[in-house]
């Protein structure tokens, strides 16, 4: 399955959000959009996710040369779950549980999130750490071949991060799905990506594999991801 | 599915029950000064009178306002602003049976609140057994005419909190475009039925004038029931075309 993002567009008055956007990601790896705030990145999500208008361009989704339906096979983590506000944790697991076909609960990171201590509270008295985890869950729960995780490391303790990181990557490997993660939690996730892109000012500067872009970035006075960011923008990234 | 959606939507409601309990605040006033007058005013004719002509009708009337827009427009909008609508066109629920499943959940509720107040003032002042059962009936049949309206409102405004700045107006609209014209047909010794064929638009109308003929305040409606019928679904019909072409489950930014 490849997801492809020919000239993608949008300007909110004078500022170009998006200029010109094209990429391709590709099923069974693990995608980093990197990039400061205003950079375009959740513009980018918002178009993808259908909740924004492009002013030009196109996104296919394709499998074997056939178009797919995007939005039957992509599923959307938000920063934060405000939904069914007087519904228990367990409740709104189970709903979408019952509405969702292919729906695949996964007892790991039901415990990695801590949803085992929440599960009998109501979503209106969750702090945004515990919304954050239950959107997470869902995304997950709802079993699609295209994920796009927008800020997922926030607002989680430093253990649940490192836990959480580990648990992605054998689950996003062994499901062969489609990974496109937002984050600007980067220090310690590297080996989660396969694939970086860096963004700035609604452009992409550049894309590639995160080996390659480490080797290639390599004389910057940053390490790593931090490295390669700032080689390209001359920024630095706000790593929390 | 459309009942798993109920059942979550009724469980968040009774979970919410303040929200739930506050949209029949406004009819429990009515039969609560009801009550009163039962118990102060001597003669049982005026008493009679103005429970059957004036609180009974206003309670039914705000009763279905209430839950047939202001409950629904206020959570649509609400699912709109958080994102709801989004997330679940990723599952395999249709949104059609969401919005199904939520709207036998307003008409559980309306019912319950409705038997509650009609029982209560068949107490209150004896109401016929049949007159009972038709009035309910009709009821619902106004509230369905009413409903789709709550996806218009709930189009307009980005925000449930505009919603609500807007509903009071529109209570006004639908509620004093039939007192105001009785009292003016009142004060020129006429019948308020001369001013009806302006009113023909307002679904409240055509309810407060069923419930008139029904509890035998006045002799005859200004037209016959099926007409009445006929004008409810044509409503009905166009505020549900209008719904279906104006409701979008997101706002773009």
């Amino acid at each position: 399955m490849e997801l492809k993002i020919n000239r993608l567009s949008k300007r909110y008055g004078n500022k170009q959000v998006l200029d010109d956007f094209s990429l391709s990601f590709k099923s069974g790896r693990t995608y980093l959009i990197l990039g400061k705030n205003g950079a375009g990145k959740s513009t980018f999500v918002n178009i993808l996710s259908g909740n924004l208008k492009s002013d030009g361009g196109e996104i296919r989704l394709e499998e074997g040369g056939e178009e797919c339906d995007l939005e039957s096979n992509c599923v959307f983590q938000y920063q934060s779950f405000n939904s069914f506000r007087f519904l228990k944790v367990k409740e709104v697991i189970r709903f979408f549980s019952t509405i969702t076909a292919d729906a695949k609960e996964d007892s790991k990171l039901y415990e990695l999130l801590s949803l085992d201590r929440i599960q009998n509270q109501l979503v209106e008295n969750l702090s945004g750490g515990e919304r954050k985890a239950v959107s997470l869950y869902l995304t997950f729960l709802l079993n699609k071949r295209v994920v796009v995780l927008d800020e997922p490391f926030s607002e989680l303790d430093i253990e649940k991060k490192f836990l959480l990181g580990q648990h992605l990557k054998e689950k996003l490997a062994v499901q062969n799905v489609m990974a496109i993660i937002i984050s600007h939690e980067i220090s310690g996730y590297q080996e989660l990506f396969s694939d970086v892109v860096i963004m700035d000012n609604g452009k992409v500067l550049e894309a590639g594999k995160t080996q390659d872009l480490l080797d290639k970035y390599k004389n910057s006075p940053f390490q790593g991801l931090e490295g390669v960011f700032h080689s390209l923008t001359g920024k630095y990234i706000e790593v929390s | 599915m459309v009942w798993n959606v109920t059942k979550f939507y009724l469980l968040e409601q009774w979970r919410n029950k303040w929200t739930t309990f506050s949209q029949a605040m406004a009819p429990l006033i009515f039969l609560i000064f009801s009550l009163v007058i039962k118990n102060t005013m001597e003669n049982d004719h005026i008493v009679d009178l103005l429970v059957k002509s004036q609180f009974l009708p206003f309670t039914l009337l705000i009763l279905i306002f209430s839950l047939a827009l202001s409950l629904n427009s206020l959570l649509l909008s609400e699912k709109k602003e958080d994102g709801t609508f989004l997330l679940l066109k990723r599952t395999d629920l249709k949104l059609n049976s969401y919005f199904m499943g939520v709207a036998l959940g307003i008409f559980i509720i309306f019912n319950l609140f409705l038997i509650l107040f009609m029982f209560s003032y068949k107490v209150l002042i004896g109401i016929d057994g049949g007159a009972f059962l038709r009035i309910c009936l009709f009821a619902n049949v106004t509230l369905l005419c009413l409903y789709p309206a709550s996806y218009i409102l709930a189009s307009f405004f980005k925000e449930s909190k505009k919603v609500v700045a807007v509903l009071t107006p529109i209570t006004l609209l639908l509620m004093f475009s039939i007192t105001m014209p009785s009292m003016f047909a009142m004060i020129q010794d006429q019948n308020p039925h001369i001013y009806y064929k302006f009113l023909f638009w307002n679904p409240m109308m055509i309810m407060n004038d069923f419930t008139l003929l029904e509890l035998n305040v006045v002799a005859s409606p200004w037209l016959p029931t099926y007409q009445y019928l006929f004008i409810l679904i044509g409503i009905s019909a166009v505020l549900w075309f209008a719904a279906l072409r104006m409701f979008k489950i997101a706002d773009p930014d």
